[in-house]
């Protein structure tokens, strides 16, 4: 096998470059007649050595090298040759005809660390980065796959589009909580340990905490939720399942990031080690950004305990935690943690199966608030960034891209500062979404773009016109081509509410029509607002259905708009018929017909005018006052339900009513029970057997007079036996809690006219 | 404390006192030697668990009647635990799988595979069969239903199913023909109040017949609840008067007041007062259907003759409606929002 031979020969010359040669490594032979055990796997490794290397020769900057090293394989066995590696990888790329070998021998190395088991693959290094890789920003670089917010991520501080207010709160927790734990004998020191960074998506959360680490020399050991694993069962040491397998994996992580720091994060490069002293070894903190999936329950509890169990470490035995905790709306999500125990005994009627919810990503639904509100935590709110900054941001980027580095005095063509000002007005604060905004929509003009102020000339303007109008239609599906008027993604949804409820028409353009019954168009369009609604569809038919009765003028009104509810609900759950996936499009149909059903007979002209408008809404509405939008009382009695639904079946409720056994054996379906049994038990029951039913187990009884009591006083002080001697002529209607259940905004001052 | 109608429910066959043909039927299926699979229907009340127990102790003798209370744990295949409450004597097993929701299947499933593969072990039964009862069997999913089907062949050796339900529209055909059906239907009020009076003898006291007729129509014929009411109006004023009112669960009279404001005044304001008692009743686990029909029925007493029959046919639309869809308020306040319209507008065409 010549070629082989030579190949061999080469490979032994090319290995004294390498630093970190793995003993896997086939021995060389010079003669080549021995047969190579490692024959097989080398050829193997060379085909995909050729994809790699293809991906490689596109790119040029050590940051892409970088990159594709982190994704290529883990590397945490050996942080300290990165640099080194991808140093020579980049440079292996530029003369990419190198020998087959030589190819080999260097990235045989990320391919060794796909095979090695990935004992550790949470402890990723990431080094504080080298302010000097502004300089890899050239004018018309290839960016084919990249893109721009990692690209022209921020390199110092005062390009990071954050209040320096804000950046300095944090620089400050950073430093005081490095400092507690290198002397952890100073006074307070205890209450620096874990630092919540709350905001939307794009408000520059993770890039200050990267910066500001950068800035401080700190290493941050970061946690990466392992994918891989979830394949390979066997390397599970446990068994109950991936997610509270992930947590467990996150335990450990915890562990090892507090004990074996010092060796883990080893100062990489020589420079670095001279600028890191010894006692800068301490000099850590942990971020963790990826969070585990805290919707499923069991990995969220898992989780909870795992963040208890770090606070209760001492300081200085430890590192400071960044947990980074991205603000977002889901809906479908369960009924939280209040209905305690999980929903395990439903009713078995149709309306359960609607557990839809709003609700608020928030860091109390991660962090247990006995850690959130312990003195060991402190958080910081990030906002969205201001559309001003966004703006600024852009500018840096097409500056960077145009060449010009960070000069300020860059002028913009009018053209451009337009699509910057419609994009920055559309983002809602979200500079990532803007940047990705701004390279879409240059991207379909393939060769760079330059900033206007080189080219200049009525060519460049009408492609940036371009430009802006396409970055319009990307938040607004209606299309608009109209650049110059921005539309927001999302309304909030007070705004959405308002816009359905009021059902404002323009003044009729039929004046000649004397039949009465012309209204105007809608001033909104029903598909428009319930493209935009911020929760989901099925959410935003309850507060509208919560609140249309206010609204309505007359009781016929009110009847076709129920009947129009009641038809959207009964055609998107599909009765008892799997919808799958066509569940979105009749949701989506039924969202669409109770808000237009709504909207159409809202004082429709036939059925309105015999009414004594006496509606509360409808004198609030003339006199101009403040609307009141009710939250929906579903979510409340969802929950109540919930808890006394789980009574019925509870074996200690016949006990406790003194049947023994009786209860049961006498076959009593939960539904006997609750509509006949125990409403006449109440009635039947003297007071001592009712003293003594609550005696046996007070919770129990508590709950079970509360199941019976409809209408009764739910929040009233204990009901006893007192209660029930009245008989039923003391049932009124319960009160309202008014103020539980109204909600209200100052942004509700601009719907009511 | 033993209400009236756990004390004085008839144990054996031949303290049953109405449906004296089937109860025939009934004595000679046990005594037979060998028992079919049954499936009991007929509407609440009307003594289809009292006559399952009573056949089992017609089989099994008195040791079906030593019943123990027990909780099981299943697994689903997505690894929920699901508890169920079983009762079970000697020689049968009660389990009303309702409780387990979607994950019925598996229950019935596992089960029933348990109890079919152990032979019985007592030397003194005289039967070789176990059994099975399943309460509300009409609750029942299709899955479950299906895995019913092949498991009731299948073990047809040594376990027998009795299934219990209230109807048998619910229950596939496959199923059905399966089982000996066995209508128990609702005893009529000279039934009801023959019970009555032989429950009132036992307890010493006596009823005026007209009341007892009263208690017993204002029970709709459902005997349990007769009974209950019975014991309830005893309670409140002994002797009985015949002018006394039947009493009534809370719930009941919480839903008639919500029927009664419907009537009352027609304004979306009144809608909006309506929907909060409509919440309150559905909170405390009343099931919608119930409501609805218990509104319906009110109203359709409250209105004149021509509005009869519209109530009748919104009130069977919107249960319609309201099978179909998930979120019972939206119909129910559609319900009512309905009747408001339409009998507003009667109002006005006759003032």
């Amino acid at each position: 096998m010549p070629p082989k031979t030579r190949s061999n020969a080469r490979y032994k010359a090319a290995a004294d470059d390498v630093v970190n040669i793995s003993s896997r490594e086939t021995t060389p032979t010079k003669d080549g007649s021995e047969v190579d055990p490692g024959l097989d796997i080398d050829l193997e490794i060379d085909s995909d050595l050729e994809a790699f290397m293809e991906e490689f020769s596109q790119q040029s900057s050590i940051a892409h090298s970088k990159a594709l090293i982190d994704k290529a394989g883990e590397i945490s066995s050996s942080p300290a040759s990165l640099p080194d590696s991808s140093q020579r990888i980049s440079n292996s790329s530029q003369n990419s005809l190198q020998s087959s070998t030589r190819r080999r021998a260097l990235t045989d190395r990320p391919k060794f660390k796909v095979v090695r088991p990935a004992s550790q693959p949470q402890l990723q290094l990431q080094k504080p980065e080298a302010p000097a890789k502004v300089n890899s920003f050239e004018d018309g670089a290839d960016d084919r796959g990249e893109l721009w917010w990692q690209r022209y991520e921020p390199r110092t501080l005062a390009d990071l589009a954050l209040h320096t207010l804000k950046a300095g709160q944090v620089r400050g927790w950073l430093e005081m909580a490095v400092d507690a734990s290198i002397n952890g004998n100073k006074q307070g020191s205890g209450c620096f340990r874990i630092l919540v960074l709350e905001g939307p998506a794009g408000a520059c959360k993770s890039t200050c905490v990267r910066m500001l680490a950068h800035e401080l020399g700190l290493n941050i050991v970061e946690w990466i939720n392992p994918l891989a694993n979830r394949t390979s069962a066997a390397s599970q040491p446990d068994s109950d399942g991936d997610e509270v397998g992930v947590v467990r994996q996150f335990e450990h992580f915890l562990a090892h990031a507090e004990r074996y720091s010092g060796l883990a994060l080893q100062p990489s490069s020589e420079a670095e080690a001279r600028r890191t002293s010894t006692l800068d070894q301490k000099r850590q903190i942990i971020l963790v950004d990826d969070l585990p999936n805290v919707s499923h329950r069991d990995t969220r509890e898992s989780f909870r305990d795992a963040l208890l169990r770090f606070s209760a470490v001492p300081a200085q035995n430890s590192f400071p935690m960044v947990i980074i905790v991205t603000e977002s709306i889901t809906s479908q999500q369960a009924f939280g943690d209040e209905s305690a125990g999980g929903m395990g005994r439903r009713f078995r009627e149709t309306d359960t199966a609607a557990n839809s919810d709003i609700a608020v990503w928030s860091a109390i639904d991660v962090i247990p608030s006995a850690v959130y509100n312990s003195r060991f935590c402190q958080s910081i709110k990030f906002n969205p960034v201001a559309p001003t900054i966004v703006a600024k941001g852009l500018k840096r980027i097409l500056q960077i891209r145009s060449g010009l580095g960070d000069q300020k005095t860059t002028k913009f063509s009018p053209a451009t500062t337009a699509a910057i000002k419609a994009i920055s007005d559309e983002c809602q604060g979200d500079l990532r979404s803007a940047v990705t905004m701004l390279q879409l929509s240059l991207a379909s003009y393939s060769n760079a773009i330059p900033a206007s102020s080189k080219r200049g000339g009525g060519n460049t303007e009408k492609r940036k016109r371009g430009a802006a109008a396409n970055s319009v239609c990307i938040g607004d599906k209606r299309g608009s081509t109209n650049a110059g008027e921005p539309r927001r993604v999302s309304l909030d949804l007070f705004h959405a509410l308002g816009k359905v409820l009021y059902a404002k028409r323009e003044v009729p353009n039929a004046p000649n029509d004397n039949s009465g019954l012309a209204r105007g168009r809608l001033e909104s369009h029903p598909d428009e607002v319930l493209d935009k609604t911020p929760v989901d569809l099925s959410t935003f038919g309850l507060y509208v259905h919560e609140n249309y009765t206010d609204f309505c003028t007359s009781i016929d009104e009110a009847a076709q708009s129920a009947d129009c509810f009641s038809e959207a609900d009964s055609l998107s759950s599909g009765g008892h018929r799997n919808l799958g996936a066509a569940a979105g499009v009749a949701g989506a149909y039924g969202a669409l017909l109770a808000v237009r059903g709504y909207m159409h007979y809202k004082a429709h002209p036939h059925l309105t005018g015999n009414e004594d408008s006496t509606t509360r809404m409808g004198s609030q509405h003339g006199r101009g006052g403040m609307a009141m939008f009710r939250k929906p009382q579903f979510f409340d009695f969802y929950k109540r339900r919930a808890a006394l639904a789980r009574m019925w079946d509870d074996p200690a409720a016949s006990e406790v009513l003194g049947f023994g056994n009786g209860l049961l054996s006498a076959g009593a379906t939960p539904r006997v029970l609750v509509q006949d049994i125990l409403p006449f038990w109440v009635k039947i029951a003297s007071k001592r057997e009712m003293t003594l039913a609550q005696q046996r187990n007070p919770s129990v009884y508590q709950r079970l007079i509360e199941l019976v009591a409809v209408g009764g006083h739910k929040n009233g002080p204990q009901l006893g036996a007192s209660h029930y001697a009245l008989g039923p002529a003391h049932l009124t209607l319960p009160p309202v809690p008014e103020e539980k259940l109204v909600l209200s905004d100052d942004d509700i001052e601009e719907f009511s006219d | 404390m033993a209400l009236w109608v756990e004390k004085h429910r008839p144990a054996t066959l031949d303290k049953l006192t109405f449906h004296s043909g089937l109860t025939d039927h009934l004595k000679q299926l046990a005594n037979s030697g060998d028992l079919p699979h049954l499936l009991v229907y007929g509407p609440t009340g009307a003594g289809k668990r009292t006559r399952i127990a009573a056949v089992l102790r017609e089989v099994f003798g008195p040791g079906a009647d030593k019943l123990k209370v027990s909780q099981r744990i299943f697994e689903t295949p997505t690894r929920r635990k699901i508890e169920i409450n079983l009762i079970s004597s000697n020689f049968h097993i009660e389990v009303n799988p309702s409780d387990a929701g979607i994950y019925d299947r598996v229950i019935i499933q596992d089960l029933i595979k348990e109890i079919a593969q152990t032979q019985q072990v007592a030397t003194t039964s005289a039967r070789k069969f176990k059994v099975v009862v399943v309460h509300e069997a009409d609750a029942l999913s299709r899955d479950a239903q299906h895995a019913l089907r092949r498991t009731m062949e299948k073990y047809m050796g040594n376990m027998r199913v009795i299934l219990c339900s209230s109807s048998t529209g619910k229950i596939i055909s496959p199923v059905q023909s399966r089982c000996l059906l066995v209508r128990v239907a609702a005893p009529s009020i000279d039934e009801v109040v023959d019970v009555m009076n032989l429950v009132a003898k036992k307890e010493g006291i006596s009823v005026p017949s007209e009341f007892a007729r009263q208690l017993a129509a204002s029970s709709n014929r459902n005997l349990h609840r007769a009974l209950l009411m019975l014991e309830a109006a005893y309670v409140r004023q002994y002797p009985f008067d015949e002018s006394q009112e039947a009493p009534l669960p809370e719930w009941e009279e919480y839903i008639r007041k919500t029927a009664v404001a419907a009537l009352d005044k027609q304004t979306p304001a009144q809608l909006m007062a309506i929907r909060k008692q409509l919440y309150e009743v559905l909170t405390h686990c009343i099931p919608a259907s119930t409501i609805l029909k218990t509104i319906a029925m009110h109203l359709i007493d409250s209105v004149g003759e021509t509005l009869k029959p519209v109530v009748a046919h919104q009130a069977a639309f919107y249960e319609h409606r309201m099978q179909s869809g998930q979120k019972a308020i939206v119909h129910l306040e559609a319900f009512m929002a309905k009747f408001m319209s339409v009998y507003k507008r009667h109002l006005m065409e006759a003032a």
